[in-house]
């Protein structure tokens, strides 16, 4: 009862080190393959991933990996970790309902500026 | 529990219905070419397009099945929400752009702009009706729902209501009208979903909201005799004895002392007030005896902060179970895949006259829809603490909710829940004359057709399906239609999505690859579909364990099946021609 300002977990400080340490592996596993690229692979770097094509197409697929790692993250914690949405960050709403109401905002955000980095492409105003 | 057919709900339904299909008729004056039946001559503005998109996109299942869902379980109708529109995502930065520059006035064209291909349009073809098809079945069966209590008349008025007055919107001015309906219906409903969210925030949360005297926790319990007699609590259902309308607060949080209603709310904070109340929840239990098949509903006091959490209707994710998980992952990624693969949003992308407006109308779209989901959260959940739900139907929640503040409300929200219909469908008949008329008689059996021909050929077309979904709707009417639109979800992203994205990002793709890939997606999901324990269970009435497929929802599955298809036969069939890549 009350406004829960930690995650609920019997030893909420450890669990927040475990999931730092394992986003810290994650970004190590990255960096590490990004590095590795860069010293033994330096050809794959010249690599258009999106086929050459033209910046709003490109544009269009860096934010749709941005959105999509989101949402990952979000059904990730749905499907594996469903308590911590429970928690309430702010002492106002849950995670579940935060999050949820985020990915609507971030779909438009990533929209509108998608139509802004397109501007310079548009044929028509 | 019986509804009063309300007269001004009558005049409010009418005046809506023909005033669109008055507008049809007005917009359908002039004579018309192809491109003005199948594409509204490309001249749709984009704003108008993508409001358009909104209404097309939410169909009964959002409006009503979202914020029925919420109101009975909680969280997880918004986990439909985020679901579908995170759809629109794949829609805008994935499909938009290239698209428009590929078809003419179908999802086929668009397919087999390349290759000329008769596998292509056929599998396309078939694909788009089947998916059309699964999707119109519900939306016809929810219209007759929904004309039941409102009107007091029998399911098949509504569903010939709906398939008459969406064939004349079809027939009379194509795509034309069909844009000018789903923009007002678009308009309408989030207009007035917008207004109904004030209203809630402005009436807060309230212990034992509409009711008169004390809370009243007895269980109920609805019976149906073998003579077809229904009985409420042993007596006949009459207007006196009746199932008493549930869904309140129980108690609100210790903040508030003795106070029984928290006054005006803040958004985040009635969520939040919400969050530490409780809630009388009511479930339903049926059992069969000599005297009939009973149901009984029971009320059980939870706490606010166990239904906003995921876990609630999706039990498994609660439970942990993997079958459940596993379904949930696959439902996901179908409604993920799905959006962009669906043929009545497609075809949307035609209506406007380049790729800059249709990138701008998907923007409109999502803010529209995005802005829409967002204010289901707190339809349902209003509904859900309102004290008028119906415990027998989850469907009128959002209707009966809109009562609990008047009958005007009320009536303009039904008439707005049957125009949801009219937006939705007449869309999905557009989408399927193009597939039977312009896609397998023109382009497929290679008919030769003046513009005037092709016009009509889609007009029959229409009616045709018009008739088809009508008959449809009255067959499938005492089904559990509510999956129906996530079989059409699966179909069009494993049969329509691997195509389209390898067609416009892989240079490799070959028409074969395209064919097999439409083909095997479609065909394995449907058989999955018609497999599952779920359809065993619920369509022919069968032992969930005799079916021999794991989990019921095969997006997981099938859609990656379709990519390495496409990807196999691609690699095994001919390079595509120069001038088939540069196309």
């Amino acid at each position: 009862m009350g406004n829960d300002q930690s995650p609920p977990s019997r030893n909420g400080a450890s669990r927040s080190r475990r999931i730092g340490m394992w986003l810290f592996l994650v970004y190590v596993i990255l960096y590490a393959g990004f590095m590795g690229l860069v010293l033994f692979r330096p050809d794959m770097l010249s690599w258009r991933p999106f086929g050459g094509v033209n910046l709003a197409i490109a544009y269009g697929m860096w934010l749709f990996l941005v959105y999509v790692i989101l949402y990952a993250g979000f059904m990730g914690l749905v499907l594996f970790r469903p308590d911590m949405l429970s928690w309430r960050p702010f002492g106002g709403v849950n995670l579940a309902i935060a999050y949820g109401m985020g990915l609507i905002a971030a779909a438009f955000l990533l929209a509108f500026l998608y139509m802004i980095a397109c501007r310079c492409d548009a044929t028509d105003a | 529990m019986i509804y009063e057919s309300s007269p001004v709900a009558i005049a409010i339904f009418a005046s809506f219905v023909l005033g669109v299909v008055g507008l049809s008729f007005w917009l359908g004056r002039k004579g018309q070419s192809a491109k003005g039946y199948y594409a509204a001559h490309g001249e749709i503005h984009w704003f108008v397009n993508g409001i358009a998109f909104a209404g097309d996109y939410l169909s009964a299942a959002s409006f009503l099945g979202i914020c029925g869902m919420i109101a009975f379980y909680g969280y997880d109708g918004f986990l439909y929400s985020i679901g579908f529109l995170a759809g629109w995502i794949v829609a805008l930065f994935v499909i938009a752009e290239p698209i428009k520059a590929l078809g003419k006035f179908t999802f086929a064209d668009a397919l087999d702009a390349r290759f000329n291909s008769r596998g292509i349009k056929l599998a396309v073809a078939i694909s788009t009706l089947i998916v059309s098809i699964f999707y119109l079945i519900p939306q016809m069966v929810g219209a007759g729902h929904l004309i039941v209590p409102l009107l007091g008349l029998p399911h098949a008025v509504g569903v010939i209501l709906v398939g008459v007055a969406v064939t004349l919107i079809v027939v009379t001015a194509g795509m034309v009208s069909t844009t000018w309906v789903q923009f007002i219906k678009g308009s309408l409903l989030v207009f007035f979903c917008a207004v109904l969210t004030v209203m809630i925030l402005g009436r807060g949360l309230e212990v034992n909201a509409g009711r008169a005297g004390d809370e009243d926790l007895t269980a109920q319990v609805r019976t149906v005799t073998p003579e077809g007699k229904v009985l409420v609590n042993g007596q006949p259902q009459t207007a006196e004895n009746d199932l008493r309308a549930v869904g309140t607060i129980h108690a609100l949080p210790a903040r508030y002392g003795d106070a029984r209603e928290t006054g005006p709310l803040r958004p985040l904070e009635y969520l939040s007030t919400l969050e530490d109340s409780k809630v009388v929840t009511w479930s339903a239990k049926k059992h069969t005896d000599e005297q009939g098949s009973h149901t009984t509903y029971s009320p059980t006091i939870r706490e606010g902060k166990d239904l906003l959490k995921p876990g609630g209707y999706f039990k498994g994710l609660s439970s942990g179970s993997l079958t459940d998980r596993l379904n949930f992952a696959s439902l996901m990624l179908a409604l993920f895949c799905g959006t962009a693969s669906l043929p009545h949003i497609l075809i949307r992308y035609y209506t406007v006259k380049d790729a800059a407006a249709a990138r701008k109308s998907t923007v409109v779209g999502i803010a529209a829809i995005g802005g829409f989901y967002v204010l289901t959260l707190y339809l349902g959940l209003g509904a859900m603490t309102s004290g008028y739900l119906d415990p027998t139907s989850s469907n009128m929640a959002a209707p009966l909710l809109a009562k609990s503040f008047s009958e005007t409300l009320f009536a303009v929200i039904s008439a707005i829940a049957f125009t949801t219909v009219l937006g939705t469908v007449s869309g999905l008949i557009m989408a399927g004359s193009g597939a039977v008329a312009h896609d397998l008689i023109e382009n497929f059996c290679g008919v030769q057709m003046t513009d005037h021909e092709k016009v009509r050929a889609g007009k029959i077309a229409a009616v045709g399906l018009g008739l088809a979904a009508m008959a449809l709707g009255i067959l499938f009417r005492n089904f559990n239609v509510s999956f129906l639109v996530g079989w059409a979800f699966h179909i069009a992203a494993s049969a329509n999505l691997p195509a389209l994205v390898m067609l416009l990002f892989w240079s490799r793709t070959t028409k074969q690859g395209i064919t097999a890939a439409v083909t095997v997606g479609m065909l394995s999901s449907l058989g999955w579909i018609l497999l599952s324990a779920d359809t065993f269970e619920k369509v022919y009435g069968l032992s969930r364990a005799a079916s021999p497929i794991p989990f019921s929802q095969p997006g997981l599955v099938t859609i990656p099946l379709g990519f390495v298809v496409l990807v196999v036969v691609s690699l095994l069939t001919p390079r595509p021609t120069p001038r088939q890549v540069s196309a």
